[in-house]
């Protein structure tokens, strides 16, 4: 951000809080100091704050007081100190802390001295033992359709691989001829086979210790990186990354000595419009990639609705209007997209894809870490044993694990319900009935089309996870019973709506499976109001489409 | 390695005095107990139920520092304990009558305020209204930030991150913004 680019507004709100890292507060200072208008915006967002201080102090005179005094605690320390001193030496001796920190630095340096000693001793046989593993799981693993991203300095385009049944366009020559070069499998190049038979046929290879790192896409799951230097060849080097739970490749990339490179990521999601054609879809040629930088400002031109628009649709065709705190926002005549916390890949193709553009300014900031311990203190605190309702699931699905299984299931398929929701939201909170009126025949339809996918999307997740817990949910005697969805004629109170719902579903899912932390549920009617939460979300959705489509 | 040494012998001696620790959560009680009751209410526990959660959440407040957990933030580590705890009892009162904060009631009984008063009143209505018209995660946003958290410990208490906290802040506050301006 140079002195001359307003930060958004949710920049300001984080500076005001305290809650940008030095830097970036350094520089929003600057820009404080000489911009008026962000002054001002400051300003009010302060008169905000300062009236959310005067309701606090005025909501004490309104609520109902304590309905008993409040009691002497003493009596009740006194009896957890007596089972406290009831406990084994050994717990005893783990609750202080300087001895537990001892214990823990122990098991540390001895874990750290096992890593060492087996990396020293055979890093190598270990990375070509995984890579072992993760060809012997690629065989056995069922062939299916997978859309694979392609990067080069010069090149991004999408292929399909995993079955030989589609048909799509040719690589670009130029790609064809770098893996020709690298005598790399062109075929499926995110595959353990091909990066095995790479390795395999490169004189005097080394492979670096196998690290553990967090999964690009998903930066909670983890994978296996293994890292191979060649001796000779064209390729200087190559990285692979495995996932730890299936080893299954999700991103690959070779470094040619001459500083050319290719890169290959799997789509987890289809990457236009969420529809399927991902198979040969080639694009333009892109610009070679560079460092982040805003894009260039065009002198005397100022972006218009149709720019935030088209920007928006930009997102929407990456996936980037999913999930990820990415805001676009118009101000002083550009088209602003930035965000807090975006992961650094979305954050790469958000750049690649809109960087050229001219009245886009795209900015980006990383949030503080959040400290380990704190962490901690909330899973402590929210430990508890499961509620009544989830016993019975998980007596109905068989047991504990299979129990864990559906959750994780029922819970993926919820986050992308909520992630449309949200970006339906997002939409509607940029385009009220007044806004869309004025948009251009063209610009209607395109905020249309990704209206229309989203809300289909959204409804055939509600129906995925619908199938999942209708059947083990009835079976211990749940019941529907749905409200009539709300009715209004535009689609932007429809979808306050949607996204009423779509809480409410989380709220009550969370509850069930007990996985929000202090939610677990002794409730018998727990898993009848999530089947109703769900059957009102999906008639909500539908009210919406109707809406939408029209 | 002396104060290791102190605690291994403080250990075996088994002489662990409470009172310093009974004071710092009884004081810490005294001085937060109102505040964390009053954010009970707004996650919609009833009065009772919201003063009962207040004394277990010290209580547990009072065992973890007693287990020796290294609890940094201690107003922050008690709304994120009050929050948990609060929505499991909201949960269970789920079979009682659901807790209407009561607030429009306690507003309708002071009818014979003075004007000035009055049009405080009729303000704080207004931007109560406008309160409760945000998103459930708004509104335990903006409460918690009321109460001093900071974003990573709001995040930490709600099960989302701090970059969404600020984000449903903004919201939030975009929102409480319009009303200021009417």
């Amino acid at each position: 951000m140079s002195s001359f680019q307003h930060p958004a507004e949710d920049l300001l709100l984080r500076y005001i809080d305290g809650e940008l890292p030095g830097w970036k507060s350094r520089q929003v200072r600057r820009h404080l100091e000489a911009c008026w208008q962000c002054r001002g915006s400051v300003e009010e967002l302060q008169g905000t704050v300062a009236e959310c201080v005067r309701y606090r102090k005025q909501m004490r005179a309104y609520v109902p007081a304590p309905p008993k005094a409040w009691p002497d605690l003493s009596r009740e320390f006194a009896r957890i100190d007596a089972s406290f001193e009831s406990e084994p030496f050994w717990k005893r001796c783990l609750s202080f802390p300087m001895l537990r920190q001892a214990a823990a630095g122990a098991a540390v340096l001895a874990l750290l001295w096992a890593v060492i000693y087996q990396f020293q001793k055979a890093p190598a046989v270990e990375a070509a033992a995984l890579l072992k593993r993760a060809v012997a799981a690629e065989t056995v693993r069922p062939i299916a359709l997978r859309a694979i991203r392609i990067h080069t300095a010069s090149f991004a385009f999408t292929r399909a691989v995993g079955t030989r049944a589609v048909a799509q366009a040719p690589m670009p020559a130029a790609v064809e001829s770098l893996f020709a070069k690298a005598r790399y499998n062109a075929e499926d190049p995110l595959s353990a086979r091909s990066y095995s038979d790479w390795r395999d046929g490169v004189a005097g290879e080394r492979d670096d210790p196998v690290a553990t790192v967090a999964d690009p896409q998903a930066p909670a799951e983890s994978c296996y990186r293994i890292h191979t230097v060649a001796a000779t060849g064209d390729v200087a080097d190559a990285t692979l990354l495995l996932s730890t739970g299936d080893l299954r490749p999700v991103e690959g990339r070779l470094e040619f000595r001459d500083r050319n490179w290719i890169e290959f990521t799997e789509i987890t999601e289809p990457p236009a419009g969420g529809g399927t054609n991902t198979a040969g879809h080639v694009e333009d040629p892109v610009r070679p990639v560079v460092p982040s930088r805003p894009a260039a400002v065009v002198p005397g031109a100022t972006a218009s609705i149709s720019d935030q628009l088209e920007v928006l649709s930009e997102l929407h065709q990456i996936g980037a209007d999913l999930g990820d705190p990415v805001e676009v926002t118009l101000s002083d005549g550009k088209v602003v997209v930035g965000g807090v916390g975006v992961p650094s890949q979305v954050q790469r193709r958000i750049h690649e894809d809109l960087d050229s553009k001219p009245n886009v300014s795209v900015q980006f900031s990383e949030p503080q870490a959040l400290s380990a311990d704190r962490v901690m203190g909330t899973q402590d605190a929210a430990s508890s044993p499961a509620g009544a309702a989830q016993t019975r699931l998980e007596d109905q699905l068989g047991g504990r694990a299979e129990f864990q299984r559906f959750s994780a299931t029922v819970l993926k398929s919820n986050e992308t319900v909520m992630s449309r929701a949200y970006a339906l939201r997002n939409l509607a909170e940029k385009f009220p009935v007044e806004i869309e009126s004025g948009l251009t025949a063209n610009d209607r339809r395109m905020l249309r089309d990704m209206l229309r996918d989203h809300v289909s999307q959204l409804s055939k997740q509600v129906g995925d996870v619908q199938s999942l817990l209708v059947p083990s949910l009835t079976a211990i005697g749940a019941t529907v019973q749905a409200r009539r969805p709300a009715e209004g004629t535009a689609w932007q109170s429809s979808v306050e709506e949607v996204l009423r719902a779509s809480q409410l579903v989380e709220v009550r899912l969370s509850a069930l499976l007990g996985v929000t932390p202090g939610q677990n549920s002794t409730s018998t009617q727990l898993p009848s109001e999530v089947l109703s939460a769900l059957a009102e979300l999906r008639a909500q959705a539908d009210h919406c489409s109707a809406l939408v489509n029209q | 390695m002396l104060a290791l040494g102190i605690e291994l012998v403080t250990v075996f001696r088994l002489d662990r005095t409470a009172t310093a620790l009974q004071d710092r959560v009884a004081g810490l009680f005294e001085e937060s107990r109102e505040d964390v009751y009053r954010y009970l209410l707004t996650l919609g526990l009833r009065p009772e139920r919201a003063q009962e959660t207040v004394q277990e959440v010290f209580l547990r407040l009072y065992a973890s520092l007693k287990k020796g957990d290294d609890i940094q933030n201690a107003r922050g580590w008690i709304f994120r304990v009050a929050h948990n705890y609060g929505l499991k009892v909201r949960a269970r009162q789920a079979s009682e009558d659901p807790f209407d904060a009561g607030l429009e009631l306690q507003l309708a009984s002071h009818t014979d305020t003075p004007e000035h008063a009055l049009l405080e009143r009729e303000r704080f209505q207004q931007f109560h209204r406008a309160v409760e018209g945000l998103s459930d995660q708004q509104k335990r946003c903006l409460f918690l930030r009321m109460e001093g958290l900071r974003y990573p410990e709001i995040g930490s208490a709600l099960g989302i991150s701090a970059s969404a906290v600020g984000e449903f802040l903004r919201r939030a506050m975009v929102r409480l913004k319009k009303v200021r301006d009417e």
